[in-house]
């Protein structure tokens, strides 16, 4: 049977009201499927932002870094409008530290505001809530309108269990859906928040103590290592000292050129006579130093002295090319000061007797207690005879070493002949003086 | 020869952000110094003067320095809304004219503003053919309450001040979804309630696209009572009442809960033919006038005696692949290059306010990739022609691609 017009008419009704209905239902749905997804996008949110904190509670991350991070997150992550952290500045008087979300201009008004946090956030799970259904009082009204955040939630930061300052967030309006009222779900994210802000916070500090002692330890520790790597230095050349450091020893060395100087105090028997044994020793000690000083100024390494014997030693650790020279300056220099000495202290100071030769030796440390660093070789042996045949108050030179010297202008030498040295036979010797001396002999 | 790019940040020091995304726009443009053009959007959480500063850091000298504000930025590599978002676009050329224009005092006065810029840009002379991008605030705090800027009257205006108007796109600046007062950059001026426009000629072609993936979901009504914006009835039954009959009066749900969800949509082709997305315009429900049941939109443009439909959102984006991908081989077709894309995309469509887990720009994004630099934002109304007509548009996203 066909349909009539009229069956038509209630069929098109029929689809109509069909299509309106389920045009109904989308919305319905659309809009209970965009709750659900707002809240757990929330969670979602409120998780990143824990999550965020989480890894900022690395000791290495001030708190200011912390802080305003956090605030960062809360303002964009949460949709909140503005966010402030207060400090205690005194007992229960707090002030903005860390804003963010307000006008050009406002932060230093902010900055200005001294507050009495109501009591509802002395104890650590405490919490402020005022949103569009809380009851509103003077108290409320004055502090929401004084950091102008009509909408907020506030929380504790504590370390070492005493309240330190107050995070509080807020919006500046209330729109459903997306701008809902802040409720107490949203409460205990913030005092999750809280938490983790009052851990980063007590870490921070305890991160600044710890990193306060260390650096105090190890400055203590640089000074004693400094006393101990001078001690060493003062025995070793510095090379042998940081070998000796690295490796627990250190070779012995074969130096192709160097010079070897040997000083003697002549009258040394006699002076002992003269003076007590304390006496005797500071003048020891009083020459040999000023015999360290000038060696060192010449780059010279002083090796040793063998009682009132003096040998020390150019061109090594490392080459020099001027190792003579140095050497023969060192020597003349070293004479000079004995000379004024015994200006000064008459009979009660030495004489000099000074030796110098060049050639290769063998250096290194034997031993392992009470270790030394010394030469080897014939050419230490030769110049003990050198200096054994000066005269008091010379300077002698070897053939080699004169050999090395002679063309320099700022010395003279006079040649003494072949002179017999002991276990050596005749060698030829050389005085040597400063060309321009102002030395009387 | 043309150069451009675009760059963005995330920065919360306003200057540093300028700064970032100026520098990035620059690499990616490879220009030096100084360009034709500085394009830039924020959110309104900036300091406007300081993010202006920012960018001038870097961009010594702009022959045209203007911008405004987005609930968020979407560029090639980067989207994000409701935060410290920003962005910036550059354009160097000496084969495409960039000119730009200026309209103050849009607030309540929105006719006025369109004729006035129409007429102005009537009045100009272009080397070749015009494109237009339409920008206006849409944010009217002047009386401290607000007040959307109502986009037809704008539109209205326009036709009467460039009857002919060209390939024309845009949107309304909002700057967060409080709807704040909001700010635009003209050149060294920071202001509010105005409109621009910025027009490409010479050798410049704009290609648009809307998608909107909106869908039919009742069957036709009539309105039959409006004033202004205000829907006051529909087939003769007060608005919200027909509304909430339809939803279920058993839902359990209040406008609060469902009205962001609630699009009405125009059919400007022919009723009962097959459905054609190209021919929908989409308006969406704000508020309600609960003293005369009514549904307050966000444009004035649904009148007594408009047939319309209600709308279904989908969440299935490949359209937004497909439509932003055909518009590229469009231009590939006509043996053109696309310069930069503009994407004016509403801030409903943001999953957040979507109630999605994917951002539909990021479909915009996957087709663009490494094909030409893009600069959008998050608008509260989007303008673009629907058949030959301008219209303002919701929960849409309007792509303009500029090619030489």
């Amino acid at each position: 049977m066909e349909n009539t017009e009229s069956d038509l008419q209630k069929e098109l009704l029929y689809y109509k009201k069909l299509a309106d209905d389920l045009g109904g239902t989308n919305i319905s749905y659309d809009a209970r499927i965009s709750a659900v997804t707002t809240e757990v996008r929330k969670f979602k949110e409120g998780l990143a932002v824990l999550n965020q904190l989480q890894r900022s509670i690395d000791v290495k991350a001030s708190t200011q870094e912390v802080f305003e991070s956090t605030m960062n997150a809360i303002n964009t992550k949460l949709r909140l409008d503005r966010s402030i952290i207060f400090l205690e500045d005194q007992k229960d008087l707090f002030v903005p530290a860390y804003t963010l979300g307000f006008e050009e201009g406002k932060d230093e008004t902010l900055k200005e505001i001294k507050l009495n946090l109501p009591d509802q956030l002395l104890q650590r799970d405490d919490y402020w809530l005022i949103n569009k259904a809380s009851p509103i009082t003077d108290e409320t009204r004055k502090i929401c309108e004084q950091i102008d955040i009509p909408f907020l939630i506030a929380v504790p930061i504590f370390t070492h269990q005493q309240r330190v300052g107050i995070l509080v967030s807020g919006r500046m309006k209330e729109i459903r859906p997306f701008f809902p009222p802040l409720s107490h779900v949203d409460v205990e994210l913030f005092q999750t928040i809280g938490a983790f802000l009052s851990v980063s916070a007590t870490n921070s500090g305890a991160y600044n103590v710890l990193e306060r002692l260390v650096s105090e330890r190890t400055q203590e520790l640089t000074i004693e290592k400094k006393k101990s790597d001078d001690l060493l230095l003062n025995v070793l050349p510095a090379e042998v000292a940081e070998e000796l450091k690295i490796k627990g020893f250190a070779e012995a060395k074969y130096f192709d050129e160097v010079s070897v100087l040997f000083t003697d105090f002549v009258n040394f028997t006699i002076i002992s006579e003269l003076l007590s044994p304390q006496e005797l020793v500071d003048e020891l000690h009083y020459c040999f130093k000023a015999f360290d000083e000038i060696v060192v100024k010449y780059n010279i390494e002083k090796i040793k002295t063998i009682g009132d014997a003096y040998l020390a030693v150019a061109g090594l650790p490392n080459a020099d090319a001027n190792h003579a020279a140095s050497t023969v300056k060192a020597a003349l220099e070293i004479r000079r000061f004995t000379k004024l000495r015994r200006e000064q202290k008459g009979d009660k100071t030495f004489d000099i007797r000074i030796g110098i030769h060049s050639g290769n030796v063998v250096a290194g440390i034997v031993g392992v207690i009470k270790f030394a660093y010394d030469i080897w070789g014939d050419t230490v042996n030769t110049a003990a005879r050198i200096e054994q045949n000066s005269l008091p108050g010379h300077v002698n030179l070897s053939e080699k070493t004169y050999e090395l010297v002679k063309d320099l202008t700022n010395f003279n030498f006079t040649y003494r002949g072949e002179i017999q040295a002991k276990n050596k036979g005749a060698l030829k010797m050389y005085f040597v003086e400063e060309a321009t001396s102002s030395i009387q002999d | 020869m043309t150069r451009a790019g675009t760059g963005y940040s995330n920065k919360t020091n306003s200057f540093e952000a300028g700064a970032e995304a100026a520098s990035l726009a620059r690499q990616q443009a490879g220009i030096t110094s100084n360009c034709s053009l500085v394009f830039m959007f924020t959110t309104s959480r900036h300091l406007p003067a300081q993010f202006a500063a920012g960018v001038r850091s870097i961009i010594n000298e702009a022959e045209i320095f203007l911008g405004g504000c987005g609930v968020g930025v979407i560029t090639n590599d980067h989207l994000g809304y409701d935060g410290y978002q920003s962005g910036v676009a550059l354009i160097e050329s000496d084969t495409i004219h960039m000119d730009a224009f200026l309209q103050r005092n849009i607030n309540n006065n929105e006719y006025k503003t369109g004729l006035e810029l129409g007429q102005q840009i009537n009045e100009t002379v272009f080397d070749g053919e015009l494109n237009l991008l339409v920008f206006y605030d849409a944010v009217n705090r002047t009386s401290g309450k607000l007040q959307m800027t109502m986009g037809t009257s704008f539109v209205k205006g326009l036709y009467g001040g460039m009857p002919s108007l060209p390939v024309t796109a845009g949107g309304g600046l909002t700057g967060d979804m409080q709807f704040s007062k909001s700010f635009q950059w003209w050149q060294q001026e920071i202001i509010s309630c105005s409109a621009f426009a910025l027009g490409f000629s010479g050798a410049a072609r704009m290609h648009t696209t809307i998608m909107h993936g909106c869908m039919p979901a009742s069957a036709y009504h009539t309105i039959t009572k409006a004033d202004n914006s205000v829907v006051l009835e529909i087939d003769n039954e007060p608005a919200l009442q027909f509304v909430q009959r339809i939803i279920g009066d058993q839902s359990g749900l209040s406008f609060e809960n469902f009205g962001f969800f609630l699009t009405i949509g125009i059919n400007h082709g022919q009723e009962y033919e097959a459905f054609d997305t190209n021919n929908y315009s989409n308006c969406m429900c704000v508020n309600i006038d609960k003293k005369r049941q009514g549904l307050v939109m966000v444009e004035n443009n649904l009148q007594a005696g408009m047939r319309i439909q209600l709308m279904r959102r989908s969440l299935d984006f490949n359209y937004i692949y497909e439509a932003t991908d055909n518009l590229l081989k469009e231009i590939d077709v006509q043996q053109r290059k696309p310069v930069i894309a503009f994407y004016i995309d509403c801030v409903g469509r943001a999953a957040y306010y979507l109630g999605s887990d994917k951002e539909e720009a990021a479909e915009v994004q996957m087709a663009l990739k490494n094909k030409v630099p893009l600069l959008g934002f998050y608008s509260g109304v989007e303008l673009a022609k629907v058949g030959n007509s301008l219209q303002p548009l919701d929960w849409t996203g309007v792509l303009a691609i500029i090619s030489e």
